[in-house]
């Protein structure tokens, strides 16, 4: 069968078993992206969490990666669950992401700490779904 | 117009799409920068001028944890909260939570598509597949390709992916799994399941149950294995994960 490899740039050996020397690869996937864009993730006013759920139809978990407002006028990688400040009065909140088989579902969730919001807050969230699996 | 499509190993051009190199239709997880950040760095520019989409992880001796792992020894004592991390259009912030990590970024030129910001050159290669509506004799942003041949890719390593169960008991409770790779590979996670709280199913790991990192579900990776743990709780908790033949270290 055919294959294809890309070297990275100064790496000689096409025949090289190091796959990391590769940009690509015929014998691993590479990752390409189903959908990528902006939603806003909304606690509302006496509520200490809320949820923002986008749906896909891929019919497995996808990879997500998200980055989500943080208090300081910048933005969290969130992973899985991350200790970050909401942006509108700096109260502590976990940051989550799930990903099912329909769905990617970002979350705010509250320490026993954390004060229910004055107002509503909004928590504005750039990510990407690739067609990954996990 | 003309398609091109390039399918892994064993698989064909109608396989689905996670089974492929290249879909000229779609856009490639592009990575323009690796960069090892010394511990104790303040910040880093990467001057994009726009939110780049990115992986990262930390270093404790020959351990490298994910971003929002806490840290545990190889003697499975937990020792510290991890690094954070924060972004802006054009810098990236560190803070340390008691000790300075190393950590290595992976920075893809990738965005959300409403991200405006100025760019920069950072499309590379020989082979480059524009998107629609773009002249490839005109730009040089890697946002407007959907493939560049002298950018990195994640490369999955379907045969050292896997799942795996860690039987909590209350106390420090781990799972290794051997890749014996001789480098530290990328790994990405998810709890798929578990009996502790169902409520945590499907979340990317790593997870922090209680403030201050104490009560973690969360790996690290050498460069001879994954080891999944926790610790204060009791349950099973199945992880998926995936391999990818990048190196961090």
């Amino acid at each position: 069968m055919a294959k294809l490899k890309i070297l990275k740039e100064g790496e000689t050996n096409i025949d090289s078993t190091d796959i990391w020397r590769f940009t690509m690869h015929s014998g691993y996937p590479s990752q390409k992206i189903y959908e990528a864009a902006q939603t806003t993730l909304t606690i509302l006013s006496g509520n200490t969490g809320g949820t923002k759920t986008i749906s896909h139809s891929l019919g497995y978990a996808p990879i997500v990666m998200a980055m989500f407002e943080n208090y300081s006028g910048k933005y969290v990688k969130v992973n899985g669950h991350k200790h970050c400040y909401r942006p509108d009065d700096n109260e502590a909140q976990i940051y989550y992401i799930k990903s099912t088989l329909n769905s990617v579902i970002f979350g705010a969730d509250p320490l026993p700490t954390t004060a229910p919001a004055a107002a509503d807050i909004d928590i504005i969230v750039y990510y990407i779904i690739l067609y990954e699996e996990i | 117009m003309a398609r091109l499509i390039v399918a892994k190993d064993g698989y064909n051009i109608t396989s689905d799409r996670r089974y492929l190199l290249i879909d000229s239709d779609l856009t490639n997880l592009m990575i323009i920068e690796e960069k090892d950040i010394s511990g104790g760095t303040a910040s880093y520019s990467h001057n994009l001028g726009y939110l780049p989409t990115t992986f990262e992880f930390f270093k404790y001796g020959t351990q490298w944890f994910p971003v929002g792992s806490p840290i545990y020894d190889t003697s499975d004592s937990w020792v510290a909260g991890g690094v954070n991390i924060e972004y802006d259009t054009n810098t990236i912030y560190f803070t340390y939570e008691w000790i300075n990590s190393d950590v290595k970024l992976f920075i893809t030129g990738n965005s959300a598509d409403n991200q405006t910001g100025s760019g920069k050159n950072t499309a590379i290669g020989k082979l480059k597949i524009a998107k629609d509506g773009f002249s490839i004799d005109e730009i040089t942003d890697v946002r407007q390709f959907n493939f560049c041949s002298g950018l990195d890719t994640l490369k999955k390593d379907i045969g050292l992916s896997g799942i795996t169960t860690i039987e909590g008991d209350g106390t420090f409770t781990k799972k290794e799994i051997t890749h014996n790779l001789g480098y530290v590979p990328v790994v990405i996670a998810r709890l798929s399941s578990n009996t502790y709280n169902s409520g945590l199913d499907n979340t990317m790991l790593p997870i922090n149950l209680t403030a201050f990192d104490l009560t973690p579900v969360s790996f690290y990776i050498t460069s001879t294995k994954i080891v999944f743990f926790t610790e204060n709780v009791v349950g099973n908790f199945t992880i998926k994960y995936n391999l990818y033949r990048n190196k961090i270290a």
